[in-house]
């Protein structure tokens, strides 16, 4: 019966100042409304909260249907409903609308937020965010799998094609794969990191950033002294007690980790839809927070595309674009990421008869192509420098000065991590100033916001955009 | 025996070439190789250093010519003190014939004879014309005119030995040294090695020759002298000298002295009993 | 008589045989230029520098920027590599060696994957690996001199060591570079390659391969006699152990020169000194000279390909490898005079 409920906002509502009066004197006392039909769960949750927050006083109380529930919005802080849309009808003063969703099978998204006016520093905003945050993490998962609520354990087939079960909750994640980091961070779940891998993360303005990212990130990269795709301390790793690994199907010590049994995620491919795949097999074991926030990326990243591809399709006289790599002397194949975003942003890689990885060629080569515009990547010995070289003096992109830098703000973003849709805007201004209307410093900022909760600075833009 | 003081050495006449005086040499500080060795060369002639292993041979071959440095003691060519002239000017006076080897590189032997111009060539110099004309004619003396642009390796080790020979000829010295020349060689390729020599000091050039074996200094040598650890104990003619006392006491082992009219024709190591069968049967 | 001259004519060939190859290999290349374009360019190049004549400024700079300077550098280096190669062999007399053995294209390659690492100009990492290849071998001839036995058999026992040393280290780098960073430039560096070789690389690599083929070139004759051993050079005249050190310090200076710019390039030193023993036999007279022209033709040749054949490189120690590995076979197989 319950199961009709499709959708359920749940909204723990507090009272405050004129609103009201008696629990404002309460102080830290949190008014939890929530559907019946979640009450097991709930209670479950309030009571494992309680133990671990002795200052906050949980009352929860239960309604029938999500009529009732905004009826009492006024009332209370939180709502709890079946309907995400009705969240925007919850016209709080002040307060805030959490972006943390708990989709328990069969019942729906929950939506958390506090109608509290307690300044700056308000504990009641505060108290709720700390609830919010128990229930989507592995302790709060817990509490859902000993109600029956979720499973015990997951079973998915990682892209090296091998099938993986993995106990559920998650809480330890070893992320040796310095991409597959940044996938843990885009679905909500970078606190359950032990050590990780950041790709692109070597200079001092991207480590001041990384930190404000994740205040753990100096600890958490160098958790383990040996780490990387060839190799690895694996005692100091089995020494974190990881429950789950995250490698590229091409790391070499793979067979020693077995031996520990570790759970393992094989990460493998380039393509736009490799990189969902792999956020959606992350969402799929780290609870239905990161399920839901991996549909959230990938929804996000199909709509940006489709948006980027409606404006770039159909282009006439595409732009020839070289893109080379550690070296000027470089080329990207047909097979890389870099060659798809090109041909997303409306360009045409001129090196795209080329297989394999990077592909050493000559400046002759380079002359037979004859680019309009070269994109280097923000890592190796490359640099502008080298294309001001006398030799490249006659090649057609740098007579007209059209030599440009792909950014990053952590990550490169021509490397298949969730930051790679924002190389392709990037690619598509740079490549189109005038024909395509996107908006850099607008979608870098929401999605830095969204999906790694990082505040961009306006220096950070500037780097960035074009 | 020979006379310690080492200056009057009755049974060799004519001037000296090479004089070698008061030579002593340690490999290390407790191994002397060499004790106070004295010895005078005269031009034309053929002189054998006999004696069992490690007797110092080598070693005093190798002062004598100017390789190995001395340590106390002197090497005169005439009137020049050997170790103190330049060593290029020092491999025209005395020339050091090894013992046969393979070398790395399948020279000719007109290549390998060529180097034997190596120090009258300059710094840097390369063979001209003259040098051709020279090598060509120490091939012709050593019959080895049919093998001249054979590879030195594809020869074998009587034609290798003459081929060094041509070489030392061809670095026009005065003196060569050889060392264990006919090692190895089978009696025909010792015969025609040893005449080849013997003809050559007849017409300029002094031959001094280590050796094993006592019947060749007999039969080519001018001269002998006898070596026992690092004493040179005897010098003087072979008909002289290779006596059955000096013998024994330089391999300490006994010798037969074969005479013929008075003339020592043969030695031989002397058997316990030595009973020759008189036929032959399986 | 006559086999004399057969022989001194294919010598005299084999001399001048680099020169028009450089000439035929100017005009090919990926990007199609007409050869009279290619004249054209030349003859603008020689005499009034840049662009007098109408010629449009890419083929003008292809031709004198790209192509000109890369077929400079595979002549030197092949000529560099070869030579050196035939000189080792000399001296060590050892037809198995080349001038690595003493550890400099391993000292060579350490300094330049450290350079590469640390994220260095181009030029900062070919003085790294010059650097560090005189060192190897300076390191090698000291260590060596701790030794009072057999010099020149301790000397390359310790080169071994020395070079070894350098290898694992240069692996130490390789293991801590970034994978998508240093380790890709550190990789393709080492297996060698002419690509991104300019005008600005050609005056050192220049002068020193010059210098040390004219005085290679010098003690041609010394190399004969070195070759038979060190009592015997003595015996002729001659100070074996300075001019060694002489040989090898030339051959290092030229070998790091070669390696710096090119990379690690192998068997040339190997396979193309066999060759030329093949056609004008072991004398070192008409060998260095023969081993310097057909080190130039090789290494040119599989440069050519190498630039030409694919848009993509292939990179130049490997081919070289490809190449040379059945070639040595087959010469191995014809030859039974060059060596024992």
């Amino acid at each position: 019966m319950l199961k009709r409920f499709s959708l359920f906002l749940a909204v723990i509502a507090l009272l405050v100042g004129g609103v009201a009066p008696a629990v404002a004197q309460s102080g830290n006392s949190l008014t939890v409304l929530a559907p019946t039909s979640v009450q097991p769960v709930v209670e479950a949750w309030a009571a494992a909260f309680g133990e671990a927050h002795t200052d906050v006083s949980l009352n929860v109380e239960f309604v029938e249907s999500s009529e009732e529930i905004l009826s009492r919005a006024a009332n209370a802080s939180v709502i709890l409903t079946d309907d995400p849309a009705a969240a925007p009808e919850l016209d709080f003063e002040c307060g805030f609308i959490s972006d943390v969703y708990v989709p328990l099978p069969g019942v729906g998204a929950w939506v958390i937020a506090s109608n509290s006016c307690g300044g700056s520093v308000d504990p009641i905003d505060a108290a709720a965010l700390d609830f919010a945050a128990f229930i989507v993490s592995a302790d709060g998962q817990q509490v859902a799998i000993d109600q029956g609520a979720l499973p015990e354990s997951v079973e998915i087939v990682d892209q090296a094609g091998m099938t993986v079960t993995i106990p559920q909750p998650v809480r330890r994640i070893a992320s040796p794969y310095s991409m597959a980091t940044f996938y843990v961070y885009g679905v909500g779940a970078g606190d359950r990191l032990v050590v990780a891998g950041y790709l692109g993360v070597n200079s001092d303005a991207t480590k001041d950033v990384m930190r404000a990212i994740d205040p753990n990130f100096d600890a958490l990269s160098t958790a383990v002294s040996t780490l990387s795709q060839k190799e690895a301390n694996i005692e100091e790793l089995a020494a974190l007690e990881p429950d789950l690994l995250l490698a590229s199907a091409r790391t070499d010590w793979l067979d020693a980790a077995d031996e520990l049994g570790l759970a393992i995620i094989r990460f493998d491919g380039e393509s736009p839809e490799k990189l969902k795949e792999a956020m959606s097999l992350l969402g799929a074991v780290l609870g239905p927070n990161a399920a839901y926030r991996a549909d959230e990326f990938n929804a996000y990243y199909d709509e940006t595309l489709a948006n980027i591809l409606a404006q770039t399709e159909g282009i006439e006289n595409p732009v020839r674009v070289y893109f080379s790599g550690t070296d000027a002397l470089r080329a990207a194949s047909a097979d890389m990421y870099q060659t798809m975003m090109i041909e997303a942003a409306g360009g045409v890689s001129v090196s795209s008869d080329l297989a394999g990885y990077w592909n050493d060629v000559n400046l002759e080569q380079i002359a037979v192509w004859n680019p309009d515009v070269i994109f280097f990547p923000p890592y190796g010995g490359a640099s502008a420098d080298a294309f001001a070289a006398p030799e490249w003096a006659s090649i057609k992109a740098v007579q007209d000065g059209k030599v440009y830098g792909v950014p990053k703000l952590v990550a490169p973003w021509d490397t298949p991590v969730p930051d790679s849709i924002l190389g392709i805007i990037w690619m598509a201004e740079t490549l189109y100033p005038d024909q395509v209307d996107l908006d850099c410093p607008v979608e870098a900022t929401n999605f830095y916001s969204r999906f790694y909760g990082y505040t961009v600075t306006e220096s950070d833009l500037q780097s960035m955009c074009p | 025996m020979y006379d310690e003081a080492g200056a009057n050495l009755p049974s060799i006449v004519g001037p000296s070439l090479l004089r070698a005086e008061a030579i002593n040499y340690r490999y290390t500080p407790e191994r002397q190789i060499l004790h106070d060795v004295s010895l005078s060369v005269p031009a034309q002639s053929v002189m054998f250093l006999l004696g069992h292993n490690g007797c110092g041979k080598t070693t005093l071959l190798e002062i004598l010519s100017g390789v190995r440095d001395v340590q106390q003691g002197e090497v005169f060519f005439r009137d020049e003190a050997l170790h103190r002239l330049p060593p290029a000017v020092r491999a025209q006076r005395v020339g050091l014939v090894p013992q046969i080897h393979a070398p790395a590189f399948a020279y000719t032997v007109r290549d390998v004879v060529l180097m034997g111009r190596t120090p009258h060539m300059g710094f840097l110099g390369t063979p001209g014309r003259a040098d051709y004309e020279i090598v060509d004619e120490a091939i012709e003396r050593t019959g080895l005119g049919p093998f001249r642009n054979r590879a030195y390796t594809e020869l074998s080790g009587g034609e290798r030995q003459l081929a060094l020979i041509a070489r030392g000829l061809a670095q026009q010295t005065r003196v060569l040294l050889l060392d264990e020349p006919t090692a190895h060689l089978d009696p025909r390729n010792q015969h025609t090695v040893l005449e080849m020599i013997a003809d050559l000091a007849s017409q300029d050039v002094s031959f001094v020759i280590s050796s094993h074996n006592p019947n060749s200094a007999l039969l080519y040598g001018d001269y002998v002298a006898v070596m026992k650890a690092g004493h040179i104990t005897t010098l003087g003619t072979p008909q002289a000298v290779l006596t059955e006392d000096v013998l024994n006491d330089a391999y300490d082992m006994a010798m037969d002295v074969i005479y013929e009219a008075n003339v020592v024709r043969a030695i031989l190591p002397r058997r316990a009993r030595y009973a020759p069968r008189a036929t032959y049967r399986a | 008589m006559s086999v004399e001259r057969r022989q001194a004519v294919l010598y005299i060939l084999l001399l001048v045989l680099p020169l028009p190859l450089a000439v035929y290999t100017i005009g090919l290349g990926r990007y199609e230029i007409a050869p009279g374009d290619v004249v054209r360019a030349l003859a603008d190049w020689v005499t009034v520098g840049h662009n007098a004549s109408d010629l449009p400024d890419l083929a003008y700079d292809i031709v004198i920027r790209v192509r000109l300077p890369r077929i400079a550098a595979a002549m030197l280096i092949g000529g560099n590599l070869a030579v050196t190669g035939a000189a080792f062999q000399g001296i060590f007399r050892n037809p198995l060696v080349d001038s690595n053995i003493l550890g400099v294209t391993s000292g060579a390659g350490f300094g330049a994957a450290l350079m590469l690492l640390l994220k260095g100009s181009t030029l900062e990492v070919q003085m790294s690996a010059f650097f560090f290849g005189m060192l190897a071998v300076l390191a090698a001839y000291a260590a060596s001199r701790l030794y009072h036995t057999a010099p020149l058999l301790m000397l390359t026992l310790v080169g071994i060591v020395i070079g070894s040393f350098f290898s694992s280290l240069t692996s130490l780098l390789k293991y801590v570079a970034d994978p998508l960073d240093a380790l890709p430039a550190i990789t393709y560096w080492l297996m060698g390659g002419l690509t991104s070789v300019t005008q600005r690389d050609l005056p050192m690599l220049g002068l020193i391969s010059i210098t040390g083929m004219i005085s290679l070139w010098l003690v041609r004759w010394r190399l004969n006699v070195l070759s038979m051993g060190d009592s015997e050079a003595l015996a002729l005249g001659l100070n074996p152990t300075r001019l060694k050190v002489i040989i090898i310090l030339f051959s290092t200076l030229m070998t790091a020169a070669a390696v710096s710019v090119g990379g690690v390039i192998g068997w040339v030193g190997l396979v193309v000194p066999h060759a030329a023993r093949t056609l004008v036999g072991p004398s070192h007279l008409r060998l260095i000279p023969a081993t310097i022209a057909m080190g130039m033709v090789f290494l040119l040749l599989i440069d050519t390909l190498s630039r030409t054949m694919l848009p993509g490189e292939v990179p130049l120690g490997v081919f070289t490898g490809i190449v040379g590995a059945p070639l040595l076979l087959i010469i191995l197989r014809v030859n039974k005079t060059g060596w024992k």
